[in-house]
């Protein structure tokens, strides 16, 4: 019987000792802390002291064009993931989940033509479905190809490209079969624990939270706590897109786009030189299109504006940062440069056909 | 005692500050809404997102002031979501960061800096883009009605180009001069949206007057000649003659661009 109390103070103990290092955690300053705060008083002061150069302009144009841009779909997509966390247990998830990975990392990537949603929107939802309990790899294949697998990124590109449903498929063709690739090797590769954040991984193995939206039977509660949840997720994952936003925009400003398209002379040089255009420009998955048709006029290879159109919904500045926030630093360079070389690998082998 | 009041006001500051940024947020992008300020920005079709967005911003302020601090026992249960003073703090800088740039760069514009380095190659800085013109196929343009004063979008121009050839035409733009053009020469120039300004591409008709030789680049003008396709730099280019070219204030920084749809 002492036993057991002594067990029990131990185990408030260990548990007391916990949140106290957590909350003291939470209360001292990080190295990330440090990088934000220095980031927003180095923007301000250029701000403040450059206002009137063109330079400042252009990049304060490009910075806020970028975010508002973004942040509607950041909003709905928090929204969303508010809602899947309040009303979706994650037991209903796990029924309705194909118990073969290869058929989850299948239907995962192909999930964007029931849920359009862009990249922005798409991160919040698939760090709330991670939380859930779905597996990473069903997970990974929806992240990347959500925002190309999908009717509104289709027709954009039906019409960007002089309503060509030929390239309109190739594109969602090479974005699907490159998702599937991806989420395979990332299934493979890592465990849910080697790949995920604490908070996320610990979360999805949580069950008492998810009992506790259960108890609650008021249809008005649960909208609120869906609003309380979303309201967190955007404040939590908004400041990388803002500073991924930021750096895109600086980029857009200090390196002259002909600067790329001078030294695009071999075919494989411009598809390398489109894809870091891809992930630096950070346009939007809907718009993208539009962007990749303007350099049917250069030398660009049709192969190369592929690459730039497949790439960029997957892997950009902000979205680099934004996984960040559900992956470990280890698990998002794997991310980052299996999609990158999956998409070169792809390109060269559209290349002999196309 | 004084520790606990600490953390209760920590706390309740912490609790607080999401709410007071989503309400900034939502005066924000309501007074872009307002007289379509937006447009300095971002094409008008992502109207009705900028909309549902300062509604969310809207709910999600009312939320998050009414929530009871992380001291109190939570609605759903949990702790997961309440975030330190500290943390709460830095969210919010970064989160406040683009309404400073906002509030400062709005009613500037790109322009000829931006020109230079979005153009892709030398040729294109002279260029009316008219293979690229196609993408804007959806501007079907009826050239006889445009032969007023009235100036007719560029890239309503550049998309039915065949429409417009050996007519006479009024455009309305900004000037870019380089090393390329005589005296007697500049392009006058628009940039097109498609989605926001990231995506901007600069579009233009090289206009051949007299009357362009005070012109400084970024000025704005009126020009009416007519226009032609011809080489220039052994590239085939828009081109506007025997131009009458009038110098303009610049128009409110939404009418700046252009748009395709």
């Amino acid at each position: 019987m002492r036993k057991t109390t002594d067990c029990k103070i131990s185990d408030t103990a260990i548990q007391t000792a916990a949140n106290t290092i957590s909350a003291s955690k939470r209360r001292s300053f990080t190295a990330g802390d440090f990088l934000q705060i220095s980031f927003v008083i180095g923007a301000l002061t250029v701000l403040a002291i450059f206002s009137k150069s063109e330079q400042i302009i252009t990049l304060g144009i490009l910075f806020v064009a970028i975010v508002l841009e973004a942040l509607p779909f950041m909003l709905i997509g928090t929204l969303i993931s508010g809602a899947i966390e309040v009303f979706i247990p994650k037991q209903t998830i796990t029924k309705f989940l194909p118990q073969r990975t290869w058929l989850n990392i299948c239907i995962g990537a192909g999930l964007g033509i029931m849920f359009p949603v862009c990249e922005c929107a798409i991160v919040p939802i698939v760090r709330r479905l991670l939380r859930k309990g779905v597996p990473l790899g069903g997970a990974v294949a929806y992240l990347l190809a959500g925002p190309i697998f999908n009717p509104v990124v289709a027709a954009s590109t039906f019409f960007a490209y002089s309503l060509s449903w030929k390239i309109m498929l190739i594109r969602l063709f090479c974005g699907y079969i490159i998702a599937v690739t991806a989420g395979f090797l990332m299934d493979f590769f890592f465990t849910r624990t080697q790949a995920l954040l604490p908070e996320i991984n610990n979360f999805a193995t949580d069950e008492n939270h998810n009992h506790t939206h259960q108890k609650h039977n008021s249809i008005a509660r649960r909208f609120s706590e869906t609003i309380c949840h979303a309201a967190d997720e955007f404040f939590d994952v908004t400041r990388f897109l803002i500073i991924g936003a930021f750096f895109a925009a600086m980029l857009q400003t200090i390196v002259s786009q002909s600067f790329f398209a001078d030294i695009m002379v071999h075919p494989m040089i411009s598809i390398i030189i489109m894809m870091i255009l891809a992930v630096s420009l950070n346009l939007c998955s809907e718009a993208d299109a539009f962007i990749a048709a303007s350099f049917r006029s250069t030398p660009v290879p049709f192969v190369a504006q592929l690459a730039f159109m497949v790439l960029g919904p997957m892997l950009d500045i902000k979205l680099i940062l934004m996984y960040m926030r559900m992956l470990k630093l280890t698990a998002v360079i794997a991310l980052a440069a299996t999609t990158f070389l999956l998409t070169l690998g792809t390109m060269f082998i559209a290349g002999i056909f196309l | 005692m004084k520790n606990h009041r600490e953390t209760s006001f920590h706390s309740y500051i912490a609790c607080r500050l999401p709410g007071i940024i989503f309400l900034i947020w939502t005066y924000a992008l309501l007074w872009l809404v307002h007289k379509d300020r937006y447009r300095a920005f971002l094409q008008p079709v992502l109207l009705p997102f900028l909309i549902t967005g300062s509604v969310i911003t809207a709910i999600f302020c009312v939320a998050s002031l009414l929530r009871k601090p992380a001291g109190h026992s939570c609605s759903c249960g949990c702790s997961d979501h309440h975030s330190s003073l500290k943390n709460t703090v830095i969210y919010a800088m970064v989160i406040l960061l683009p309404l400073f740039f906002l509030f400062t760069v709005y009613g500037e514009s790109l322009g000829t800096f931006a020109f230079k380095r979005r153009s892709y190659g030398v040729e294109s800085h002279v260029s009316g883009l008219l293979s690229n013109s196609t993408d804007t196929s959806t501007n079907k343009a009826d050239a006889s009605s445009d032969l007023s004063e009235e100036p007719t979008p560029i890239h309503v121009i550049l998309s039915n180009w065949q429409e417009y050839e050996g007519k006479e035409v009024t455009i309305e733009g900004a000037v870019m001069k380089n090393d390329l053009f005589q005296p007697n020469q500049c392009l006058v120039f628009r940039f097109l949206i498609q989605c926001c300004a990231a995506d901007a591409r600069p579009i233009g008709i090289i206009v051949f007057s007299d009357m362009v030789e005070p012109l400084k680049n970024d000025a704005w003008v009126r020009v009416t000649g007519t226009f032609n396709i011809q080489h220039f730099e052994s590239r085939r280019v828009a081109a506007i003659h025997s131009a009458i070219v009038e110098e303009l204030p610049q128009p409110p920084v939404e009418k700046r661009y252009v748009y395709p749809f």
